[in-house]
């Protein structure tokens, strides 16, 4: 019994130890870069880390959470730089965050292949819409397979990949586009991956860094007869033969960056930062 | 020794004891100030949105899409209501069945090895249901229903998934209170030449009403706060229903919509307010739940105490029977309003539908207020004795729209009327055919269909344990268990998850225990019972009913954001252990009080301090309770995904770390990761959902070794 009460009396003295410890930790951190944000920059974050600690001598924090968190860590100064993979909406900066722009991304729509659209499957921006509005809801309705239900998937509501496609939507079909509300929402791309490979007659967007990699029983559709490939992304605004589903990649801070920020913001714009957005599947900015 | 240095160690020994108290209630009300924050934090958050959005907008707007600024939540919370209410329906007839069957019919030793199984039900994790729903329910219900089903997904699949987790808490609970009914009751009935089924059914089941009762309402409470099974299964489209009985559509629940959205939102916005608004709505409904439920236990106590003291037993078990509980009129009134509800709904609109339903309910209830109190009335009288009548058409009533209701969705208008008054018809000729058949025969059909029941039970577990090891253990290897995850998870191991899962436990037990058990005894040994304790209870006992969803919510505001730990080991635990200090708090506390009062008085007659009685005498004998309490905490916390997907756990970690700063990858949420987000993994995820099945599961058996043995040692 005596045993177990030293062991009792043991772990709560540990405990006690512990707790001050770790709170004065979690204020001791000034030597480090911190970066919080999205996920889907991310991954992107990790490589570019990877690289520039041997680079600089930093030491980086790089947390996931989601664009809002982003926002939040930079405006409370939790963290240094905030990851978005969309646009700040309304007042959410408070006129104090600095967007920085750091690779394009796109969104590609995919199509299980019950959907009976062939092997290069294209649909115009407005049957898009159309789709995702719930105006149609039939493939025969679209050069499909008749009497095939189309199954939508759409990201949840505030993720930065579903309001680039909305706002493509709204830009270049109808500008009241709203998306209906009987959509299966999950809230990353893979589960729209893989949702959209396992309903016949499915629907998705996903982004463009993992479409390359889309095999099984979904193919990834071309609209309005452009698919989405790192040229056709980069095209001129106003060139017809531009993908038009595409947005930035954008890091912000807090006022104008000053020091290792800076640092580190000039670098990802070298040759070198470019390179590895390339790698991560985003399209790079720098002209290469 | 003489007497004057016996009198000075007497007073050090009384100075340490007061000591000690002081010192326990320091810690004890560190506990209390950690609850009381959480549920400020919530409620201040929450509150700041009622001023953007307004309450009424709030609750009874019907779309929302924060995107364009629309916090409607009557979807939600409808959602949540639905496939409440659809799991219940499942797990009702099963549960209660099956209760019927472990404590009437079972032979002993077959409950000894159902009572255990039921137990392992309880244990699996919630994202081991939600990923056994989405990758078998899911594909089978899309294949039986192809016109109806898209993706399978649906509140139909949330229903049944949560009524699978829900039956544990039935069955336990409504076994329990029937076991509680005397056996001189079913003496006295067999005695007068009932059956036993007839026994059952009008003495032991209407005697333990109130406890089957309360077992319905948890299973309700559990199955609100659920997170992670239902999201997985039902779609999450925040819609109403059309019809609103349409349990083919999708459907997004409260917690869901925490779980999806709040990483995406931004600390201080009108929709991270509304978020917690949405939590507070959660937690205020839960609470209503457990309230309600903790009533009827209470009455249902202090009548079995009474009967059992008086010697009027028997009139009293007759005055049960006959007289409705309060709990069979709430259930009434649920029915009539869901039924006028989905009748009016049907005909008018939604608004319309909840005027007339609220307009039926208050109806119903003022009749029935009546006929209870008016007693010996003669209009009373009459109204009574015609009750059963009355009953009969209502319940034939409800079978008739209910039969519509269901084959409204499958065909038009006239043909699904038709087949309700086929149901109707072979409903009115099925009961004086049940009446007619002899008291033995119904006994045989009734004994039957509960046979069928239990296989049925035991059929749907031994489905997903057989399922999950048959697939796992070819995943488990030697490289799967302390390697890496490769490609995105697709192949390679799961060692970080594993590390960081034990991790997670250990911080959690750090500051869980010694925070719970020394409050545990502040309560049982020292609190007066002043208001204060009594405000602290209640506290206690509205954390230990918040879902875990509320507390990943929390968690992340608190140190993802405010504090800015970013995701981190730390945060995770703290958020965990907060979880999981009421259950410790509570089993301590009851293991404590358990402790004969002779044993202390004892003690404190040789001469002893309290302090001393305490340490000595009273926790070793409570250690069994004790420890039990403390590993099933732990089993939760290792199972649970909704605390730490929004405050410790990320997709992937190339190092296993010790830093508390770090962020970590964890089994629960990996699963959830591989089975939502990684097509084509199936070993692995199979091989995951068993790793994690297998640590849960031994923590379960541990404890209830632990239990066992002390159970046995100590008898007074």
């Amino acid at each position: 019994m005596n045993t177990w009460l030293k062991i009792a009396v043991a772990i709560l003295v540990t405990a006690m130890v512990c707790v001050p410890v770790t709170a004065t930790a979690i204020g001791n951190n000034a030597q480090t870069l911190n970066v919080a944000g999205s996920t889907t920059v991310q991954p992107l974050m990790l490589e570019l880390q990877k690289e520039f600690e041997k680079f600089a001598n930093v030491d980086m924090n790089v947390t996931g959470g989601g664009s809002g968190v982003g926002i939040s860590s930079t405006l409370n100064g939790v963290a240094d730089i905030g990851m978005l993979s969309r646009d700040m909406k309304y007042d959410e900066g408070q006129g104090r965050l600095v967007p920085h722009v750091i690779a394009m991304d796109a969104v590609v729509v995919i199509v299980n292949k019950d959907a009976g659209l062939g092997d290069d499957p294209d649909l115009t921006m407005k049957q898009l819409a159309d789709i995702y509005s719930g105006k149609i809801n039939d493939w025969g309705e679209v050069g499909g397979k008749s009497g095939q239900s189309i199954a939508v998937v759409a990201r949840e509501e505030g993720s930065g990949t579903r309001d680039c496609f909305e706002g493509a939507l709204k830009k270049y079909a109808y500008s009241n586009f709203e998306m209906k509300d009987r959509v299966n929402s999950v809230n990353s791309t893979g589960a729209i991956l893989a949702a959209v490979n396992n309903t016949p007659g499915a629907i998705g967007y996903i982004n463009f860094n993992v479409s390359g990699g889309i095999q099984g029983n979904t193919s990834t559709v071309s609209v309005d007869g452009i698919s989405a490939t790192k040229e056709s992304i980069l095209k001129d605004p106003n060139d017809p033969d531009r993908y038009e589903i595409s947005r930035d990649l954008i890091l912000v801070t807090d006022g104008t960056e000053t020091g290792m920020v800076k640092f580190f913001l000039n670098w990802i714009m070298t040759g070198d930062g470019q390179e590895i957005v390339e790698k991560a599947g985003f399209i790079r900015i720098d002209g290469l | 020794m003489t007497d004057g240095r016996d009198s000075i160690k007497k007073v050090k020994k009384f100075h340490h004891d007061a000591v000690m108290k002081y010192v326990l209630l320091a810690i004890a009300s560190v506990t209390v100030l950690i609850i009381f924050f959480i549920i400020l934090f919530i409620l201040i958050n929450g509150v700041e949105a009622l001023g953007d959005i307004g309450i009424v907008k709030f609750l009874t707007g019907t779309s929302w899409k924060p995107g364009e600024g629309s916090y409607g939540a009557l979807p939600l919370i409808l959602g949540s209501v639905l496939v409440t209410f659809g799991a219940i329906m499942f797990a009702l007839p099963l549960g209660l069945g099956s209760a019927i069957f472990i404590s009437e019919i079972a032979p002993k030793r077959l409950r000894s090895i159902l009572k255990p199984i039921c137990e392992v039900f309880a244990g699996i994790p919630s994202v081991v249901y939600g990923f056994f729903g989405l990758i078998v329910l899911v594909p089978l219900l899309r294949n039986i229903f192809p016109d109806h089903l898209l993706f399978g997904t649906s509140w139909l699949a949330g229903s049944i998934i949560l009524g699978i987790m829900a039956l544990p808490t039935i069955i336990s609970v409504s076994e329990d209170a029937m076991r509680a009914v005397p056996m001189s009751y079913r003496e006295a009935s067999m005695a007068m030449g009932a059956t036993r089924w007839e026994t059952t059914r009008k003495i032991v089941v209407p005697a333990a009403i109130s406890g089957i009762a309360a077992a319905t309402i948890l299973g309700i409470g559990r199955a609100i706060g659920e997170t992670m099974a239902v999201m997985m299964v039902t779609g999450n489209s925040p819609i109403i229903p059309e019809p609103l009985w349409n349990f083919f559509e999708m459907l997004r629940t409260i917690t869901a919509t925490l779980a999806l959205e709040m990483p995406d939102v931004v600390s201080g916005s009108t929709h991270y307010a509304a978020l917690f608004l949405l939590a507070l709505v959660l937690m205020i409904m839960v609470l209503a739940i457990n309230f309600t439920a903790k009533l009827i236990i209470k009455r249902s106590r202090r009548k079995f105490g009474e009967t059992m003291s008086s010697g009027s037993s028997l009139n009293r078990i007759t005055n049960t029977a006959k007289r409705r509980p309060v709990s069979f009129h709430i259930l009434m009134l649920i029915s009539v309003f869901f039924i006028t509800l989905a009748i009016a709904s049907a005909l008018l609109d939604l608004f319309a539908g909840f005027i007339c339903a609220s307009f039926a309910l208050t109806v119903f209830a003022l009749v029935s207020t009546v006929i209870r109190r008016s007693g010996s009335r003669p209009t009373a009288y009459m109204i009574s004795k015609r009750m059963p009548k009355i009953l009969r058409s209502a319940v034939l009533t409800a079978l008739f729209v209910f039969a519509w209701m269901v084959a409204s969705l499958f065909a038009d208008t006239s043909t699904s009327v038709l087949a309700a008054f086929i149901v109707l018809i072979v409903a009115i000729v099925f009961i004086p055919v049940a009446k007619r058949m002899g008291a033995r025969i119904r006994e045989k059909v009734a004994h039957t269909s509960l046979w069928l029941v239990i296989v049925m039970v035991v059929a749907i577990l031994i489905a997903l344990l057989y399922d999950i090891v048959s697939k796992g253990l070819p995943a488990l290897s030697i490289d799967f268990l302390f390697g890496y995850p490769e490609e995105g998870g697709l192949s390679g191991g799961i060692f970080p998850a594993i590390a960081g899962t034990i991790q997670l436990v250990f911080g959690t037990m750090m500051i869980a225990f010694p925070l719970g058990i020394t409050s545990g005894i502040y309560l049982a040994e020292y609190a007066k019972n002043t208001r204060s304790t009594k405000i602290i209870r209640e506290a206690i006992d509205i954390l230990n009913g918040t879902p875990s969803v509320v507390f990943g919510l929390f968690g992340m505001a608190a140190f993802v954001i405010y504090l800015g730990t970013g995701y981190a080991l730390i945060a995770g635990c703290i958020t965990l252990a907060v979880m999981v200090l009421p259950v410790i708090i509570r089993t301590t506390e009851e293991a404590v009080l358990a402790v004969p009062r002779e044993l202390r008085e004892a003690s404190l007659a040789l001469g002893a301090s309290k302090w001393e009685t305490t340490m000595k005498v009273v926790i070793p004998a409570a250690f069994g309770g004790v420890v039990t309490g403390l590993i099933l905490s732990l089993g939760r916390a290792a199972g649970e995904t909704a605390p730490i997907m929004f405050t410790a756990a990320v997709v992937f970690r190339s190092s296993v770390s010790l830093s508390l700063l770090d962020p970590i990858m964890a089994l629960p949420y990996h699963l959830y990761f591989l089975a939502t987000e990684v097509p084509g993994s199936e070993t692995m995820q199979y091989g995951t959902a068993l790793v994690l099945l297998i640590m849960v599961l031994f923590m379960f058996a541990l404890a209830s070794v632990v239990r066992y043995r002390y159970s046995k040692n100590i008898k007074w």
